[in-house]
């Protein structure tokens, strides 16, 4: 069961995302941090289409508590831990061209 | 290292698929929870040794050095609790709030890094962008 707590928790991660993406393009860092800033804006997204799955079909109906859940939760979990991986790469990279210059 | 990587996702990917092999039943499912969780732990590892270069290596930019902390922290931390959670489910509720709450560390801390007035002094580092 979803507390009020873990909704609130829910809706302040999605924001800090997007806000967290907004900050590395206002100060113009994008070009550098582009999949950085697409990770965050990727998991904002998961996390609003999470909910919509959760307003629309409920947390104990069918929809929700079998084949969606896991699917959507698989394929959340799949695309962000893909693009961590990628967004570490880069940033293997860039940080290791620095300290090895 | 580009070539190295994708390598290494595939090599990830390919073992994830020989594990999951057995499952007669929603195989891509299995696969694609089992993929995630492997590369959670490679993730792991490489952000752990570039926190080791950003900490050993001299002349490294303060927010690479940030990052590379968040990084590993935040890889960190959650890989224990996986450890933890595997090795006593008891401690599965009990935790649950901790990592909801842990969870927003990469925010925190990316967000602090780039909030940094002076980031675009400090990114004049020899490394250019990709």
């Amino acid at each position: 069961m979803i507390t009020s707590a873990d909704i609130v928790l829910w809706v302040y991660a999605t924001v800090l995302s997007v806000f967290v993406a907004f900050v590395i393009i206002v100060r113009g860092q994008f070009r550098r941090f582009s999949v950085l800033a697409t990770y965050f804006a990727i998991v904002a997204a998961m996390s609003l289409l999470r909910l919509h799955v959760l307003n629309a079909y409920g947390f104990k109906s069918p929809n929700m508590s079998i084949s969606t859940t896991f699917r959507i939760s698989c394929c959340a979990f799949s695309c962000t831990l893909s693009l961590q991986l990628f967004t570490g790469r880069c940033f293997l990279q860039r940080g290791l061209t620095c300290v090895c210059a | 290292m580009r070539v190295g990587s994708i390598v290494i996702t595939a090599g990830v990917g390919i073992w994830s698929l020989a594990i999951v092999q057995a499952a007669s039943t929603r195989l891509i499912s299995r696969w694609i929870f089992e993929y995630s969780q492997d590369l959670y732990f490679v993730s792991t590892v490489a952000a752990l040794i570039l926190f080791g270069f950003a900490t050993y290596k001299p002349n490294v930019p303060k927010p690479v050095h940030q990052l590379a902390f968040v990084f590993a922290g935040y890889f960190l931390f959650f890989a224990l609790m996986y450890v933890i959670r595997y090795l006593s489910p008891l401690w599965g509720a009990p935790l649950a709030g901790l990592v909801g709450l842990f969870g927003m560390w990469l925010p925190l801390g990316v967000a602090y890094v780039f909030y940094d007035p002076n980031i675009n002094k400090s990114l004049d580092d020899p490394y250019p962008p990709l």
